[in-house]
């Protein structure tokens, strides 16, 4: 019975050390200049705005742009990169990653980078899409719209694909919070709630806490677990479960109006409830 | 006393006296009191002229400023064409743009010109045009070419097939096998070749050397030895 409790534990892991939930976002500087070829061009020099139009593609040093239309943005006695807007099949190539979405808007100033219509960043097993991906470059912190986010198989984690009408991710803060129809999937484990909160430690990535709510339920092949909301606090080995709860496995059932398990001692405290058990 | 007139003297005699004719008669319809060019002979061959200068005014602004060499005047077509030429596009007494050229065509009428041969654009902030052949609508005042371009401008560098430029506006197009290169800053290095900051500046803005304007122009039949400034005025 413990084993299915544990499943809240290991469906959804932390990302790993140093690096975020959600990809990184491109860099986009002119640090090793940059190279645009299109059809079409237009623009003021002297105020750095430049039109781009007809197959175009920019490339500044190991990153790749390419897209029907670019917006170039540059400011300043430097020429510093201010904007980057492309539109139309817009792809775009930076270190392990590739992104791909109808409008990609990379605002250096904002530090945003953000993608909308059928947008996606995938590489290194890292995977977010949705409609709208926003990347806040400057406090790493990324929210999707109806969209899903793919982190790669760590250890013997397997990978974890979570789907959720909103996700946000604060990469610094070392917080993710999924609303709307969160699933999370993780091998055989599946994870369905109407919000999910976790909290990881922000330099080792580590999940701290996870907090789900909106009819909590957990599968793992045969074990089941239900619950108005679930409350698993990593740190002191401690889960619980509340409202209409329930946990299932081989036919051995436990009801209460709250369930709370010390993973430590693996002691069992139910509030208003019964126990079923099944002798093999 | 008799005058004997020889037939040198006679011809320039001619053509002094139709100068002044073809000068009243411009003094008579616009503001700018300039001398005239030349008339056509009387075989329809063009006046040639040595030292060239033409100006495009609105009101007291001076709109282009155009020098050559050498120019055939057509009066006919009302056009002059010129050789080596170097022209000024100004707002007032700031130069806009500078232009270079070995052949141009001047179409007095409409305020255009078209240059070919080794055309070069340079202005003040550091523009550097290249192209074989330039077309400059003087109502709209705006640059155009059909032919290739290389532009540089610190730290752009522009090639394409076909471009239009607006004087005022300094809205650039290119058209057609768009290529731009954006030179890292220096700190940063350089893409490499001739697209690092390292480049020397190139002189932009300039006026024709005095010298090549204070050469005296070689002695031609039938040229006119004095330098002539044509002057076109539009009301400001």
């Amino acid at each position: 019975m413990i084993a299915a409790l544990l499943l809240l534990v290991a469906t959804v892991p932390p990302p790993a050390a140093g690096d975020g939930w959600a990809p990184a976002p491109p860099r986009l500087t002119l640090a090793a200049g940059l190279d645009a070829t299109a059809d079409h061009m237009e623009g003021a020099l002297a105020a750095g705005q430049l039109t781009f139009t007809g197959n175009v593609e920019i490339t500044s040093g190991a990153e790749r742009l390419r897209a029907a239309r670019v917006d170039l943005t540059l400011e300043g006695p430097r020429h510093t990169l201010r904007q980057v807007v492309a539109k139309g099949a817009v792809q775009l190539l930076y270190g392990p990653y590739t992104a791909i979405a109808e409008v990609a808007d990379f605002d250096a100033q904002a530090g945003r980078f953000t993608l909308t219509g059928r947008a996606k960043i995938w590489g290194a097993g890292r995977e977010v899409a949705g409609d709208r991906i926003d990347i806040d470059t400057t406090h790493r912190t990324a929210a999707v719209a109806a969209g899903h986010l793919l982190v790669p198989a760590q250890g013997e984690t397997p990978a974890v694909r979570v789907v959720a009408a909103t996700l946000a991710v604060d990469d610094s803060a070392g917080e993710a919070h999924l609303r709307g129809k969160v699933e999370v999937e993780s091998g055989t484990r599946h994870l369905w709630a109407e919000a999910i909160d976790l909290r990881t430690e922000p330099k080792s990535g580590r999940v701290e806490r996870i907090d789900a709510r909106g009819g909590v339920r957990v599968e793992d092949g045969g074990r089941r677990a239900r619950a108005a909301e679930a409350h698993y606090d990593l740190l002191h080995q401690q889960l619980t479960l509340s409202g209409a709860a329930r946990l299932e496995e081989a036919g051995n059932e436990i009801r209460g109006e709250r369930i709370h398990l010390d993973l430590q001692t693996r002691q069992v405290q139910v509030e208003r409830g019964t126990i079923r058990y099944r002798p093999e | 006393m008799i005058l004997r007139v020889t037939p040198t003297a006679a011809l320039l005699t001619t053509l002094a006296v139709a100068l002044m004719v073809t000068l009243y008669t411009l003094l008579a319809r616009r503001p700018s009191p300039s001398p005239p060019l030349p008339p056509t002979a009387a075989n329809g061959a063009p006046a040639v002229v040595t030292d060239f200068t033409f100006t495009e005014t609105q009101g007291e602004r001076t709109h282009w400023l155009l020098k050559a060499q050498r120019a055939r005047y057509f009066e006919r077509d009302n056009r002059v064409e010129v050789d080596t030429i170097r022209a000024d596009l100004r707002d007032g007494e700031r130069v806009v743009l500078h232009l270079e050229a070995a052949n141009g065509r001047v179409d007095l009428a409409s305020f255009t010109f078209d240059l070919t041969g080794g055309v070069r654009i340079t202005d003040p902030d550091g523009l550097d045009l290249s192209t074989p052949q330039l077309h400059f609508d003087g109502e709209r005042r705006q640059l155009s070419g059909d032919s290739t371009l290389d532009l540089h401008k610190p730290p752009y560098r522009i090639a394409g097939k076909r471009f239009t430029y607006d004087v005022t506006t300094r809205q650039l197009t290119v058209e057609e096998a768009v290529h731009l290169v954006v030179s890292p800053p220096p700190e940063h290095g350089s893409l490499g070749g001739d697209l690092g900051h390292g480049e020397e500046a190139v002189p932009v803005g300039v006026n024709p050397p005095a010298a090549a304007t204070a050469t005296p122009p070689s002695p031609r039949p039938a040229a006119v030895a004095a330098t002539p400034v044509a002057r076109r005025g539009r009301p400001g």
